[in-house]
């Protein structure tokens, strides 16, 4: 890459990373904010389930499920912050590499690329794309083994 | 008695979940933002379960619990790792450090307070 190229992708890289971090700081405070609330609405049914008669329990059990379906789909956030600050690691560490010529510095940075990627799945990724090894049919969606508990 | 519980990870939003969790089912809840902040409440504190994140500033979570197994108060407390990483490599390396189990996110909170019943 000739050193003029290198002038004008490096800023067009930092503003990528600049722009991720910006969104996910956005992001962080509304998932904060959504917390609480569900984490408000989740302690007002256990005080409703445990306090109160029949009735006021039987319509305790509803908004009790309702904030646990409501806590587990806000956890895809925090999945969705860590893809999005490997990718922003990543960049910065293409900004970092940028002008360099030498092979096997390029493949130095290829292996602390994969090794900000702690996902089984974006491994697979980045072994798919930049490894180019074949790596078969990506796995169902509902096959990513969320939840599971395994004690040793 | 009221069990206490040591929830790590430096997602405020991801502590706000597991506290009102782990509270719905009465137990007492310590939080901290990453694996230094626990270990520096664990050396004063003995607490009856921890539940970690791994990929965490400062400290992470296997160094975590590397470092809490050499307290004698935490010798024989379970350490349960809560995170996204699923690889099988990752998961024998919480297991040699001395973690309990491994929990991968997103956790359902039935499930997670039916381990905790196992494990207290």
């Amino acid at each position: 890459m000739s050193a003029n190229e290198t002038d004008q992708i490096a800023p067009l890289l930092l503003l990528a990373v600049r722009q991720l971090e910006v969104a996910m700081e956005d992001a962080a405070a509304e998932a904060e904010l959504l917390s609480r609330a569900i984490a408000a609405l989740g302690e007002r049914g256990v005080h409703m389930r445990d306090t109160g008669g029949d009735s006021t329990q039987a319509k305790a059990l509803p908004i009790l499920a309702d904030a646990q379906r409501a806590m587990r789909a806000l956890q895809f956030h925090d999945r969705l912050s860590q893809r999005v600050s490997h990718v922003r690691d990543a960049l910065e560490k293409i900004h970092g590499g940028l002008a360099t010529q030498d092979h096997d510095d390029w493949q130095k940075l290829k292996r602390s690329i994969r090794a900000l990627y702690t996902m089984e799945d974006e491994r697979r990724l980045f072994d798919s794309i930049v490894q180019r090894v074949p790596v078969g049919p990506e796995p169902a969606r509902d096959a990513i083994p969320c939840g599971s508990v395994e004690l040793f | 008695m009221t069990r206490t519980i040591l929830t790590v990870d430096d997602s405020t939003s991801m502590r706000q979940m597991v506290k009102a969790t782990l509270q719905s089912a009465g137990y007492g809840v310590i939080e901290a933002a990453d694996g230094q902040e626990a270990l520096d409440f664990a050396r004063d504190n003995a607490v009856d379960l921890v539940i970690s994140d791994v990929n965490m500033p400062r400290m992470d979570g296997i160094t975590l619990i590397h470092e809490l197994r050499t307290l004698p108060s935490y010798r024989l407390t379970p350490l349960l790792l809560l995170t996204t990483e699923s690889s099988q490599e990752k998961k024998m390396e919480g297991k040699r450090a001395g973690a309990t189990g491994w929990i991968v996110k997103p956790f359902n909170p039935d499930q997670l307070l039916a381990t905790l019943k196992r494990l207290l």
